[in-house]
């Protein structure tokens, strides 16, 4: 029973001595450490607001092993920037709504932010993001990289996302006609 | 304010990680949501060839109803709407004198997007552009009616086609998938007092309903079916004759005769061409040149006729007799917008008017004031207001006029070739176009 209490007021103090914190500590897949706003993490990230929740953050450096550190330096840049420059709650979205909810534009701020970016370093993030349950900044990143798409070819939207064509020679005619038919005149 | 800085660096002294791109893992989901946001529908099509995943997931209807793409696009996204125009070209001496020669293509219907319009391309281009081939059968042919992605024309007589030259040859072109069906001659003879009939109708699978059985539309899925409505009315006796054809096998086409109601002396189905077609029914006007109106109904899923005479005051109706157009209009009532079949009747002092037949009391729901005289040619719907091509006479020139904000657009074209007597306003739905056009990477 006296252990027991023990343990339990020592649970208490550490979790006091957490939640007075302000910031969360992350470690790169490369070793690197990053602190970020407790508040922005738990708000913008689904992962990290599961992981603070569940006292599942290490002090000394929360693991993130499946992100590269130029990547969670970017997922923590905008963490503060958006909390620097979006004050209400209202930006919160679930994971519930993934691919359901209507996109809002993205802000200035978050055009530039993107912009930046240099291609390699666009794609980890989106893939950060999607790791870290980070619904806006996903939805921002995706927008930046559908708006590439614009005007490219098949073949360079290949190398864009290094995928392989896996139509046949007879597909790939087919559906070239049929573009044609749906777009370009004779 | 929080501070962005690594407080440690344990790679410190390490090479970089990578410098070259690396293949990029992405979800499906993610990749979805990618292609969702691309912003028009040609891109969004360059994508689906990019490889097969991609090409399943642009082809998926619940993908379609969320795309970007198509939701900017002028078809809204799952619902039809006016894209543009089928029209012949002009063939009359003033054209002939223009140009040294007409190229082979002159015969062919063209497609005239709206002004400001891309969903099908922003420039004019051939009716056979959007089908697998036909080039010969449609040389000539004359845009009757359309609907949902559908044109119905009537073609011109060729020397190859086996029959009298009095039989009526139809065509059904089918833009979202972009095939064409050749229906069985008819025997003008036959109809119609030996006379051309005058009113047409092309209707979808979906204008049946869900009544039908077996259901015509198959679920979260486009179905081919369509239906031809065909009537005239003999000058002589008043006798309206209604032919139906329906699609199906090629020897298997059904026609059926509807019994109609005669119509009285005086009335006809004057200028009249494609069905406005709502709420179930395709309608006609019928008019007797001294400002009286009346519609024949036709209930598209029981073959249920009707036929109703509008008793308005014939002070507001008469107008340029003969050039009123059957239309649907959006009317707010107690904050619920209802469809009420409608007229639109240019009058001779510039003006256009829209009036209901459903409301003998007040009937006028919208008027305008025109930069000219005008003709009123076809009227269809973009974007919840009611438009009408309008073609005068000689320079003819064609415009495109919103009713409700009252300002008009003039149709692009530059070599004054496009004869807007015989246009036809073309609807469709872009979730069922890409459908219909991506069926081949749908497994």
């Amino acid at each position: 029973m006296e252990v027991d209490k023990g343990k339990g007021e020592a649970e208490e103090t550490r979790k006091v001595a957490e939640a007075d914190r302000d910031t969360v500590t992350l470690k790169s897949s490369d070793g690197k450490l990053f602190e970020v706003s407790k508040e922005a993490a738990a708000r913008l990230s689904t992962v990290l607001a599961g992981m603070i929740a569940g006292g599942s953050i290490d002090d000394n450096g929360t693991d993130l092993k499946q992100i590269g550190s130029e990547a969670l330096e970017n997922v923590v840049d905008y963490c503060n920037k958006h909390a620097n420059s979006i004050p209400s709650a209202a930006l919160i979205s679930s994971s519930i709504s993934f691919n359901t909810a209507p996109f809002k534009e993205p802000e200035e701020w978050e055009r530039k932010f993107v912009d930046r970016l240099s291609h390699d370093a666009l794609f980890d993030l989106v893939e950060a993001a999607n790791f870290l349950g980070m619904e806006r900044l996903l939805d921002v990143t995706c927008h930046k990289i559908s708006e590439m798409m614009k005007g490219k070819s098949p073949d360079q939207i290949r190398e864009v996302f290094n995928i392989k064509n896996d139509y046949t020679k007879e597909e790939l005619e087919e559906i070239r006609q049929e573009l044609a038919w749906a777009f370009y005149d004779d | 304010m929080p501070v962005v800085t690594p407080v440690a660096s344990l790679s410190h002294g390490m090479p970089e990680m990578e410098t070259c791109s690396r293949i990029p893992y992405l979800p499906d989901e993610v990749i979805s949501k990618i292609l969702a946001r691309v912003p028009d529908v040609e891109s969004l099509f360059l994508c689906a060839v990019a490889c097969k995943p991609w090409g399943r997931i642009v082809a998926d209807p619940a993908f379609l109803r969320r795309s970007a793409a198509l939701s900017s696009a002028d078809g809204g996204g799952d619902r039809s709407s006016l894209v543009g125009f089928f029209l012949q070209r002009r063939t009359d001496d003033e054209v002939k004198k223009q140009f040294i020669w007409l190229p082979r293509s002159w015969k062919l219907p063209a497609f005239v997007p709206a002004p400001g319009s891309s969903a099908l391309g922003s420039r004019t281009r051939l009716l056979t552009s959007f089908l697998r081939g036909g080039h010969d059968v449609l040389a000539g042919a004359k845009p009757l009616a359309a609907r949902g992605g559908l044109l119905l024309l009537r073609l011109s007589p060729h020397p190859s086609m086996e029959s009298a030259d009095t039989d009526l040859h139809l065509c059904v072109c089918n833009i979202l998938t972009g095939k064409w069906d050749l229906l069985p001659p008819i025997d003008a003879g036959d109809f119609f007092g030996g006379e051309a009939p005058q009113g047409y109708a092309v209707l979808t699978a979906a204008d049946h309903g869900d009544a039908a059985d077996p259901p015509l539309q198959p679920e979260d899925g486009y179905s081919t079916f369509f239906r031809v409505f065909v009537v005239g009315v003999d000058r002589l006796d008043g006798r309206v004759d209604l032919l139906a054809l329906c699609s199906g096998e090629p020897d298997d086409w059904l026609l059926s005769i509807l019994p109609l109601p005669e119509v009285e002396e005086g009335f006809s189905l004057h200028g009249c061409r494609g069905a406005e077609v709502f709420n179930g029914s395709a309608h006609w006007l019928l008019q007797d040149g001294l400002g009286r109106f009346a519609t024949i109904n036709v209930r598209i899923s029981s073959g249920e006729v009707s036929k109703i005479h509008h008793h308005h005051d014939v002070r507001i109706l008469r107008g340029d007799d003969s050039s009123a157009l059957l239309c649907t209009s959006v009317v707010e009532e107690k904050k619920i917008q209802k469809t009420k079949l409608s007229i639109l009747l240019p009058l001779r002092n510039n003006r256009v008017t829209m009036l209901t037949l459903e409301d003998e009391e007040s009937p006028i729901i919208a008027e305008q004031d025109l930069p000219r005289r005008m003709d009123a040619v076809c009227a269809g719907d973009k974007n919840g207001n009611t438009m009408l091509v309008v073609g005068p006479s000689y320079p003819y020139d064609g415009y495109l006029l919103d009713l409700h904000s009252g300002s008009t657009t003039m149709v692009e074209d530059r070599g004054r070739s496009l004869d807007y007597k015989t246009a036809v306003l073309f609807d469709i739905n872009m979730v069922e176009f890409m459908q219909g056009r991506l069926a081949c990477v749908r497994q």
